[in-house]
């Protein structure tokens, strides 16, 4: 079946535009109607969640009575077979692990590794070379040394190398931390051309490598309080890295003028306005112009203030605060 | 049987679905599983998990629906299992809200900080800021904005799922337009890519 908004009697889009002038915003709902359809995938996913049938509700003697057989049965058979021990798996058989966020807590992943897992993975690889795909969350590892394991972790981020020792890994909002508490690894995070070799009590972070990564990054950085600086770091690799007419360049370039005007780095911020407001974007438009009105100085001139102020009185009153920006640089 | 055909392709006697035949079950699945999960998504807000919610709705249908007197009542009363499921939902995420750590990025967010930074921002703002308007408007108006404009029903379909008259249905949908055009030019949204040229 198609996974769509399908309905016995249903009808076509067009009705329904019919009644709506082109700048009706009612029209949006059509569009996001059409994004957050259910796919055939999120269906599967649902179909294996839900059980196949409600639990059965069974009379005692239904339960009891093959309970009391298998029991004799067990008893009988247990004096007679000895299963033999099970045998050692090879060190070059695969594995094939997924955590889904159901697992907390230590894990034997192999002989000599051991993982305490709080998040979402997969580990893939044989015993003798695992490889653990990170996704979320954090894992803390541990590798018995001279056991002769290659381990290797990666992430979006980057890849974490390792030969004997112990260590960490989160992945977040700002990236793939990696803590060394014993041993050494080698970290290569994909935005670095030359792997890192930690040692006890070393710490990095790899960063997101795409522009939506970077403006992640960017913004849990804002929200942790870091300073502009750190945060302005961040968005300009991102605005490096993004499509300038993207919905995410166009968030980093209004992250950066708030950025900028945060660190009253006037200079930078009121061309960085400028140039969002002659980007074409339009959704935050009359807050970057009020940013920039806000810290146009004698020194950078009305032409620039009668900008930003036609832009915030395009889109409602004036606010009081810039009131006197009007009387001094207004036509 | 045009009806039970139109409810549950493939299955011929509704008895089959109320006895919780496997095959019946699994065709009523197929049919219904993907409005149920969009209804999650347009109608629960940011603080509900639709997979979660929707998981719940077909557990109550695989002990419930052996009440359901005939097929045309599937979908209203489906909508309304899905309703009170939401509802459910958003009683303990306001719960959370309140307990310690509760109110934290992840809920501020609608998705788990521990996600990878792409997925943190990899959600349309245009999405995110229509999600929020329907979350301002009453839920009766919500509820046949979302069947009406984002699911393109009929207004006599969405009747039918809200257990509502035509015409009760029409002058709703007429005041929940009324209101989310207000609060979309509020915002600075119109249909062109979300933005206000």
């Amino acid at each position: 079946m198609n996974s769509t908004d399908t309905m016995p009697t249903g009808f076509g889009m067009s009705q329904r535009e019919d009644d709506h002038a082109a700048d009706d915003p009612v029209r949006l709902l059509a569009r996001v109607g059409a994004v957050t359809r259910a796919t055939d995938a999120d269906v599967a996913r649902l179909r294996r969640a839900v059980p196949r049938s409600p639990a059965p509700v069974r009379s005692r003697w239904r339960v009891a009575a093959p309970a009391a057989v298998g029991m004799a049965a067990m008893a009988a058979t247990s004096l007679m077979f000895v299963p033999p021990p099970t045998p050692e798996p090879p060190p070059t058989a695969p594995l094939s692990v997924t955590f889904d966020g159901s697992v907390q807590g230590p894990v034997q992943a192999a002989p000599g590794v051991s993982l305490a897992i709080s998040g979402k993975g997969k580990l893939s690889g044989t015993q003798q070379a695992p490889v653990l795909d990170w996704q979320r969350g954090r894992v803390d590892v541990e590798v018995t040394p001279g056991a002769g394991i290659d381990f290797r972790l990666k992430t979006q981020d980057g890849v974490v190398h390792v030969i004997g020792t112990a260590f960490s890994v989160e992945r977040d909002a700002l990236g793939t931390h990696v803590d060394v508490t014993r041993g050494k690894v080698e970290v290569g995070c994909a935005a670095e051309a030359v792997p890192k070799l930690l040692t006890a009590d070393m710490t990095t972070t790899c960063w997101p490598t795409t522009a939506g990564g970077l403006l992640g990054r960017a913004r849990a950085l804002h929200k942790s309080g870091a300073p502009p600086d750190a945060v302005l770091n961040t968005v300009s690799v991102g605005l490096n890295t993004a499509d300038p007419a993207s919905a995410i360049g166009r968030e980093l370039a209004v992250l950066e003028v708030q950025q900028l005007v945060s660190a009253a780095r006037t200079e930078e911020a009121i061309p960085a306005a400028l140039a969002y407001l002659d980007s074409g974007a339009a959704l935050r438009r009359p807050e970057v112009a009020r940013l920039g009105a806000s810290i146009v100085t004698d020194a950078s001139g009305c032409e620039s203030a009668r900008r930003f102020l036609t832009v915030v009185e395009e889109s409602g009153t004036l606010p009081p605060d810039l009131a006197p920006l009007a009387a001094r640089c207004g036509d | 049987m045009a009806e039970m055909n139109d409810i549950v392709p493939g299955v011929h006697s509704w008895d089959d679905v109320r006895q919780g035949e496997d095959h019946a079950l699994d065709r009523l699945f197929h049919r219904w599983m993907p409005d149920v999960l969009q209804w999650c998504r347009r109608l629960g807000g940011p603080r509900v998990d639709p997979d979660q919610a929707a998981q719940e709705v077909f557990i109550v249908v695989l002990r419930r629906v052996h009440t359901v007197q005939n097929p045309g009542q599937l979908p209203s009363w489906l909508f309304s299992v899905t309703r009170r499921v939401l509802a459910q939902h958003r009683r303990r995420a306001w719960v959370r809200r309140w307990m310690p750590g509760g109110d934290s990025l992840e809920h501020q967010l609608g998705a788990d900080p521990r996600d990878g930074p792409e997925k943190l921002v990899e959600r349309d703002e245009t999405i995110q800021h229509v999600q929020a308007l329907l979350q301002q408007l009453p839920e009766e108006l919500r509820e046949v904005l979302v069947l009406c404009d984002m699911e393109q029903r009929t207004d006599p379909e969405a009747a039918a799922i809200l257990g509502l008259k035509t015409g009760t249905a029409k002058s709703r949908l007429r005041r929940a337009r009324q209101q989310f055009r207000a609060l979309a030019r509020a915002e600075g949204l119109a249909p062109n890519g979300g933005e206000r040229a």
